[in-house]
């Protein structure tokens, strides 16, 4: 505890000031331009709609004109009515058009007739149709106030879902900048410095850190080790021997060297590089998260319609845990850097072919493509961090913690800049982007991963030598592996049929655009990463499992009720944040209660292998989840989905609490 | 130690084959102009004069060979026969029958009966693309331009004027192209939900339609309760334009047709027609990538306008009060 508080004020402090004064820059910027981007809409968009109104009420009193100029008589005009009504459909943001005669007659009237109930919510232009100085009538074109309003808050609504992406973005850049640039070099210096402190000189950093400090101590440790070595040569002379021998048995007992150089290097954490590379392909997954069940739907058109929303998610998915076993044998063969290469191809590939071709084999065939090649990139990374995982025991937690990270600011930032893109270029856009920056990505593992073989690939199975020979009852083992297994099966089976494809759905049903789904999408990611640590760190910190637990069921139970009454509404997004919150409150604790036991456990007997039917049981739920969900929603609606995944997890916490009583009753 | 001399003769040898690479100016060779017989069924018309002055737009230096021939065979004969002897590079047809004589009957590709050594690009304001595909199909010297408009847009045109529902056509037996136009027109009106109402010429002795008929077979379509008269292109019927479409104002019964003659010289009241300038330069576009790329005709698709002009006779609506859309007015050319 107290060398994690030195190393704090060492280096975290200074990481976190870093981060906080760029992410303030930012912020300052940001919100300046998005300050005087919500200016620009009352300067420019309503005097725009108003221009809008007179130009299209001039071009049709002219095409009036026109036809009497062709030797039409004004009270034999004909089909105006077609002409105001195709003007009024071409026109989204004009509200009504009029004829009116000289006498004030209404002769035609295009629109839904809301200016005749509350004139005051429109604004108005008159133009006269006048040819050879007689005025005939006149034509009236009207915009509704409310359409102006509305479009103003669309855009302000856009311009804050960029802001705050824009910062969430700006922050996973600094902290990957601050972390792979500053706070990496410093622990890990810190950490050779600990261990010099205490006496062991038989380490140095690895040489892929070229941090000047680094090297002093490298250096440093290379001359007290050459030094340890003179002595022992020279006390080995037979004059020495005796007065040298009580000397160096001392000097052995308190400091530990290396015979020749150096024992063996200290690996580098390499947690940050895989949450900065899995970030990118988890970015540009999760631009889609908005619009493809609905996409689907509309290019699998010809399938049964219980298969239409999500047998594409679940094709990426399957894609992706059926690889994930392949890809880490292939990731050991080919090196770190080619299979991470070979995995953006695949992903960029199949998210391109998406994007140019719309098809429905294409877009089965591109999710499982893009699956696959997820998986290859994903392996790659863990494989970077396996040294770190194999040695630093404290680090065992570190990969998996920096990718849930990156999985939720993926989730947060992604949908929104996504919805916006498919409203105003399209969906095959987003496809585009997305591949794209997994290109942007194959950079970056180019620079950050290599293709040395130092370490074999070590799986997170292996046995480690035990420091307790005590082992726990058969029944509480078993125990552990039946919460493991609840748990990371009801999690991944949410995921995706709750997160991935019933939101998006629901969503659907009751915004106006892609992107409002992808901002309602962002508020809802956001509460798991704000409370999401908070639970955890309740649960882990106060044994308050029970408690929590009920909480998160309360929540649930709360949330899900009104989706089984009526049709959806949006009055009711409070309760899909109700139900996310529980989900995720109730999910946390459950992961925390397993990680703690399987962490206890390890203590005692080191790391058991975890049966293969667990394993296959817990990927089948994460490809299956959607499906399931969306063959609920054709069968019943998006809004008894969310209330039956609701139910589902409420299923799954009792019988989680279930075998925690029994399991905790084994022990005693 | 090498000299000088030898030094500098190693260099002019090394030099040679880099020498002989460059294109070094030489005594210029004149172009041969490109020759092309223009084949006409009468006199030069906007197609044909269209078609010479996208040729020179396209920086092409040509020998233009104008050859009246109508629709004598002996005379397309001999033209064709002169177009070998003096080594045309391309020959142009103005109109469907001079296309379809050149390229000679359908599915035969025979030289005897055809010209096939010889690059062949049409200009036919009577076939439509789909025919004019046909004409060319298994020939590899014939492309051009088919700019007659499908009966299927000419129906969306005559509903865009009016929901005409009723629409009634008299047909000229003695004319195939004619037969084949009112085929299409039954089946496009069969989706359009129109009906169609035909009447057909009586023919002569001689096989050519009677003129004296038309006001009473317009009579006829009136008592069916015709709403519009269509009137398909036809060479016999534009000839006798004036004639009918009289007989159709005098019935109240406003007339639509594909020939902009009708509209010009006769009585009818609005129509879609192809534009012949288009149409010339258009294949005096497909000449000049045949002559200056060496493109082969066979890879140069037959090709149909992409638009089309809409024309409408003020003084006939007025006088049937049957007047156009506002919409229509907007993109139609008018006549008063």
């Amino acid at each position: 505890m107290k060398d994690a508080r030195q190393d704090h004020r060492l280096y975290a402090r200074a990481a976190a000031r870093f981060i906080a004064t760029v992410l303030g820059t930012v912020l300052l910027v940001q919100f300046a331009l998005s300050v005087y981007a919500w200016s620009l809409a009352d300067q420019f968009v309503v005097p725009a709609l108003q221009r809008k109104a007179e130009n299209a009420g001039v071009a049709m009193a002219r095409n009036l004109t026109r036809a009497m100029a062709a030797g039409v008589p004004w009270d034999k005009l004909e089909g105006v009515q077609p002409y105001f009504d195709s003007v009024l459909a071409a026109n989204s943001d004009l509200a009504y058009a009029l004829l009116i005669d000289g006498q004030g007659h209404l002769l035609v009237r295009a629109g839904h007739g809301g200016e005749v109930v509350a004139p005051e919510q429109f604004v108005s232009s008159v133009n006269e149709v006048e040819r050879r100085y007689v005025t005939y009538g006149q034509v009236q074109v009207g915009v509704d106030r409310r359409f102006i309003t509305s479009r103003i808050l669309t855009i302000r609504n856009d311009t804050g879902a960029l802001f705050i992406a824009s910062l969430v973005l700006a922050f996973e850049l600094a902290w990957f900048a601050a972390t792979l640039g500053f706070t990496v070099p410093m622990r890990h210096a810190a950490q050779l410095l600990g261990r010099m402190a205490a006496g062991d000189y038989r380490y140095r950093t690895d040489t892929g850190i070229p941090a000047p400090l680094a090297n002093g101590i490298n250096a440093l440790q290379g001359r007290l080790n050459q030094s340890w070595a003179e002595v022992t040569r020279l006390a080995a002379d037979q004059r020495r021997w005796a007065q040298s021998q009580p000397i160096l048995k001392r000097l052995s007992s308190l400091y530990r060297f290396a015979d020749g150089g150096f024992a063996q290097d200290l690996p580098v954490d390499r947690s940050s590089a895989v949450r900065a590379l899995c970030f990118t392909f988890l970015f540009a997954d999760a631009l889609t998260r908005a619009f493809l069940p609905e996409y689907s739907a509309v290019l699998l058109a010809s399938l049964p319609a219980w298969l239409r929303t999500g047998l594409p998610l679940t094709a990426g998915l399957a894609g992706f845990v059926l690889a994930l076993p392949m890809a880490r044998d292939w990731t050991r063969q080919a090196g770190k850097r080619n299979a991470f290469v070979a995995g953006t191809l695949i992903a960029a590939l199949a998210l391109a072919a998406t994007a140019y071709v719309s098809d429905a084999a294409v877009l089965l065939l591109g999710r499982t493509a893009a699956g696959i090649g997820y998986a290859v990139m994903l392996s790659s990374c863990l494989a970077a961090t396996d040294a770190a995982l194999g040695t630093e025991r404290r680090n065992m937690h570190g990969a998996p913690a920096a990718l849930g990270a990156a999985f939720l600011v993926a989730e947060i930032s992604a949908p929104p800049l996504g919805g916006i893109i498919a409203d105003t270029i399209g969906e095959r856009a987003v496809f585009l982007t997305g591949g794209c920056l997994i290109l942007v990505s194959a950079c970056l593992g180019m620079v950050l991963l290599d293709n040395r073989k130092p370490d074999p690939f070590r799986t997170p199975f292996r046995a480690l030598p035990a420091p307790s020979a005590r082992a726990a009852p058969a029944a509480r083992e078993r125990g552990i592996q039946w919460l493991d297994l609840i748990s990371g099966s009801v999690a991944r089976f949410l995921f995706g049929g709750f997160a991935a494809l019933a939101v998006p759905l629901w969503l659907a049903a009751t915004a106006h655009s892609t992107a409002s789904i992808g901002r309602y999408q962002m508020v809802l990611a956001a509460l798991p990463l704000v409370f999401g640590p908070l639970f955890t760190r309740l649960s882990w910190r106060s044994d308050a499992y029970v408690m929590l637990l009920v909480l998160a069921a309360g929540l649930v139970g709360g949330g899900m009720l009104p989706f089984f009454d009526g049709p959806p509404t949006p009055g009711r997004i409070g309760a899909l944040a109700l139900l996310g919150c529980g989900i995720v409150l109730g999910l946390a604790v459950q992961l925390v209660v397993v990680g703690r036991a399987l962490k206890a456990r390890q203590l005692r007997q080191g790391l058991a292998p975890v049966p293969l039917w667990h394993t296959a049981t817990q990927r089948g739920a994460l490809a299956l989840g959607p499906l399931a969900a969306g063959l609920l929603a054709t069968w019943r609606g998006p809004d008894v989905t969310l209330g039956v995944l609701g139910a589902i997890f409420l299923a799954g916490a009792a019988l989680f609490g279930a075998v925690l009583y029994r399991t905790g009753k084994a022990e005693t | 130690m090498i000299s000088r001399r030898t030094m500098l003769a190693y260099l002019a040898t090394l030099a040679a084959p880099i020498a002989s690479a460059l294109p070094l100016p030489g005594p210029a060779t004149p172009a041969r102009r490109a020759r092309i017989f223009m084949l006409l069924a009468k006199a030069e018309g906007p197609a044909d004069q269209a078609f010479r002055a996208q040729l020179a737009l396209d920086g092409l230096d040509t020998e233009i060979v104008p050859r009246e021939v109508g629709s004598d065979i002996v005379k397309i004969t001999a033209a064709v026969r002169e177009a070998r002897a003096r080594g045309a590079d391309l020959i142009y047809a103005s109109g469907a029958a001079l296309a379809e004589a050149l390229a000679g009957p359908a599915g035969a590709n025979d030289p005897a009966r055809s010209v096939t050594d010889i690059p062949i690009v049409f200009t036919a304001l009577t076939l439509t693309p789909e025919q004019g595909a046909a004409l060319a199909k298994g020939r590899r010297n014939v492309t051009g331009v088919a700019a007659a408009i499908p009966p299927a847009t000419q129906l969306d045109a005559i509903r865009a004027y009016r929901p005409f529902e009723r629409v009634g056509v008299i047909v000229n037996p003695a004319n195939k192209t004619t037969l084949a136009t009112v085929e299409q027109l039954r089946t496009a009106a069969a989706l359009h939900n129109v009906a169609l109402i035909e009447r057909h010429l009586p023919l002569d002795p001689r096989g050519q339609p009677l003129a004296s008929a038309l006001p009473e077979l317009v009579a006829a379509l009136a008592r069916q309760d015709a709403q519009l008269l269509y009137v398909p292109q036809d060479d016999w019927l534009a000839t006798n334009a004036k004639t009918l479409t009289d007989a159709a104002l005098s019935q109240h019964l406003p007339s639509f047709t594909a020939d902009a003659t009708l509209l010009r010289h006769a009585r009818a009241l609005f129509g879609l027609v192809p534009s012949p300038e288009s149409a010339g330069r258009i294949a005096g576009h497909q000449a000049a990538r045949i002559l200056k790329e060496g493109a082969a005709p066979d890879t140069l698709p037959v090709q149909g306008l992409p638009r089309h002009r809409c024309i409408i006779n003020m003084s006939v609506a007025t006088a049937l009060e049957l007047y156009p859309p506002v919409a229509l007015l907007n993109t139609a050319e008018i006549l008063r």
